[in-house]
């Protein structure tokens, strides 16, 4: 790897380990950048040493925050792009003339895999009319970019109500409502204890995810559990919008390390009630996983599917080989 | 309204009541039956009058003022039919002085029994059939004044147990609840609503909710939050039991939170960000400062929930177990006991 690589590679780690750099759209976007800069810039004799390189680096910055899985999607998806493209090669007879075009053609494909990042914001947002339909009532739950797009979208054309439960103790809703209002949607914000009250008015619930697991269910803000049953009990069905690198090949099972994850009470408690506090154990969970059965249709940038029909999907973008980097 | 009609103990309840100062149920029946002693105990008929026609329209007056500060719970709307009642049967014989004095103690003898030993006698009902065990986790949610006696009753009875508090924004009512348990030594975990779906370590065995009113096909009208607790509880397959007292009982039947709700200030839900640091935030600016100026943002504070009854293992009153499907005959029950006695 080359001086200047290298230092962009440990920039990039200390951006993740100071969440400098977060969210799942940015990480997958700076990862697959940073990975194409490896490829271009080191120097490999044959695809099975940058494979080498890429787990490599890819350990390193998945290992910078475990909790960012788009990470993860953007390293292996990128193995994924290197084994295809030297399958594509003809066998090898002049090495160094066999590495430069598989370098120029996984440049390429990287690049391609980053305009598609770019574009799914878009791509799902230009499914909001099959789903969201005139006077609707929509419920959803804190903040999501996607999610905002697809209703932004769907507000160009159609009159609805969007509900915007405001997801204590972060309260990313009130964000939500706010950018919803200001393009012009009917918005109302809830309280996370309204849920129940309301749902029986609300003719879908649209969700954005934090990532969504081999076995189509979802890692999402703490709470989106709490809706997810709820609707369930009610009968609504739940939309889930989320781009393919949010997508892991990982299931559940390999996940726990970022459902574990608890905040601290900052926001639950208030430190100054120090007396009581120091006594009690606050429970303030991350993330939730949201299982498959719960949601009723994923939407992604390829299209709008069952969640069970996700393990097939990822066949396309990940390889077997690389589950465990 | 003529605010120089009101006793001034009464408006200085309705302030209380307004600014949430005294909140739940009971404590708000205590209360204003407290404060009504003090409106009746200077009260003095006008010149030909009769007390127990007049003194029914200054109570309806007090009410009235009462219901405007904050809407009346159905504990205080039973105690004002008592009341009434009370007055309604006085003997127009009786002087002024004795009627008064009859009509305090009454009051006094109401919050003692509907209240105080109802709430022993559900305590000890739920402690003596053995409906909190050694080794329980009991999940609870918001303050009730009873299951906060209960739990202290169990604990001081030496039984082992741990208690989760659950809460929610705006109110977190439930943090006077587990500064309470804290004090008196429970080991108590605290979370959010939005955390209640994924408690496993440890995992609730039981939930054990107050409640506003129990309506009459059993379901129960509580604190907003209290009916996504019940739900998740029934999911897990864990009992959840209701304390009520026979008082709360009510024929009215409501079959959602929105035929009858109330509505709590909006500026409680943009004004709360702010005490709360966020990053998304950026300072301690309220992301929505300004939400009057989007014409198309609405703020919506419920303070209810309905809890359907098929959520409800499990009513405790003083009358003992109660299954939710029986809280109709238990309502018809109680008032036929009173127009008897």
């Amino acid at each position: 790897m080359s001086k200047d690589v290298s230092l962009q590679v440990d920039a990039f780690i200390a951006r993740l380990r100071r969440r400098q750099t977060v969210g799942s759209f940015n990480v997958a976007i700076e990862s697959a950048k940073i990975l194409h800069n490896v490829v271009s810039g080191s120097r490999w004799p044959d695809q099975d040493h940058l494979i080498d390189l890429l787990q490599h680096v890819g350990r390193r910055l998945i290992a910078a925050q475990p909790g960012e899985i788009a990470v993860a999607n953007a390293v292996r998806r990128v193995l994924n792009i290197v084994r295809e493209e030297a399958t594509k090669l003809p066998l090898p007879e002049n090495p160094k003339e066999f590495r430069e075009q598989l370098r120029a053609g996984v440049k390429q494909a990287i690049l391609d895999m980053i305009d598609d990042f770019l574009h799914s914001g878009p791509h799902i947002a230009s499914q909001a009319l099959q789903h969201v339909h005139p006077n609707d009532r929509v419920l959803t739950f804190g903040w999501s970019k996607t999610v905002l797009e697809f209703l932004k979208e769907a507000g160009k054309l159609r009159k609805f109500q969007v509900m915007v439960v405001e997801a204590a103790p972060a309260c990313s809703g009130h964000q939500m409502a706010v950018e919803l209002a200001t393009a012009g949607i009917d918005t109302t914000l809830v309280t996370d204890a309204a849920v129940l009250a309301l749902m029986p008015k609300v003719d879908k619930i649209i969700l954005g995810a934090h990532a969504v697991t081999a076995d189509g269910g979802m890692i999402a803000t703490a709470g989106s559990l709490l809706v997810a049953e709820v609707a369930k009990a009610c009968k609504r069905p739940i939309i889930v919008c989320s781009g393919m690198y949010k997508v892991s090949p990982l299931g559940l099972m390999q996940q726990q390390e970022v459902l574990s994850l608890n905040s601290c009470p900052n926001g639950v408690y208030d430190f100054e009630e120090g007396d009581v506090v120091e006594r009690v154990e606050v429970v303030n969970p991350h993330y939730d996983f949201v299982p498959a059965e719960l949601i009723s249709v994923l939407v992604t940038n390829m299209g709008t599917h069952p969640p069970s029909y996700m393990s097939h999907m990822l066949d396309d973008v990940y390889s077997k080989l690389d589950l465990v980097i | 309204m003529k605010w120089t009609t009101i006793h001034p103990a009464v408006l200085n309840l309705g302030l209380q009541y307004a600014e949430w100062g005294i909140a739940g149920g009971n404590a708000r029946c205590t209360a204003m039956l407290n404060t009504f002693a003090r409106v009746i105990a200077d009260y003095t008929t006008p010149p030909h009058q009769t007390l127990s026609r007049h003194l029914t329209s200054v109570v309806s007056r007090h009410v009235d003022f009462l219901n405007t500060t904050r809407a009346l719970s159905t504990s205080m709307k039973a105690a004002v039919r008592f009341l009434k009642h009370e007055i309604s049967v006085l003997s127009p014989d009786l002087p002024d002085e004795d009627a008064k004095a009859g009509l305090i103690a009454q009051m006094r003898s109401f919050v003692e029994a509907k209240i105080d030993f109802a709430d022993k006698a559900i305590v000890k009902e739920t402690l003596d059939k053995g409906k909190i065990r050694p080794g329980d986790v009991i999940l609870t949610y918001g303050f009730s004044s009873v299951v906060n006696k209960l739990l202290l009753k169990a604990h001081a009875r030496k039984i082992p147990f741990r208690v989760v508090v659950a809460d929610a924004r705006p109110k977190f009512e439930g943090q006077r609840l587990l500064a309470s348990l804290v004090a008196a030594g429970i080991p108590c975990s605290y979370c959010l609503l939005t955390a209640v779906p994924s408690l496993t370590a440890p995992r609730p065995t039981k939930v054990i909710l107050g409640a506003s009113a129990v309506l009459a096909n059993g379901s129960i009208m509580s604190r907003a939050g209290t009916a996504s607790v019940a739900l998740l509880a029934r999911m897990a397959r864990a009992p959840v039991i209701v304390c009520a007292e026979n008082y709360k009982f009510t024929e009215t039947l409501r079959l959602d939170a929105f035929v009858w709700n109330e509505l709590g200030d909006s500026e409680e839900l943009s004004a709360a960000a702010a005490t709360m640091p966020v990053t998304s935030t950026g300072g301690h600016v309220s992301v929505l400062h300004n939400w009057r100026d989007i014409a198309s943002l609405k703020l919506l504070n419920l303070h209810y929930d309905i809890t359907p009854a098929e959520d409800v293992t499990l009513i405790i009153s003083e009358s003992g177990f109660i299954p939710p499907s029986s809280a109709y005959m238990v309502f018809k029950e109680i008032e036929q006991n009173v127009s008897l006695a």
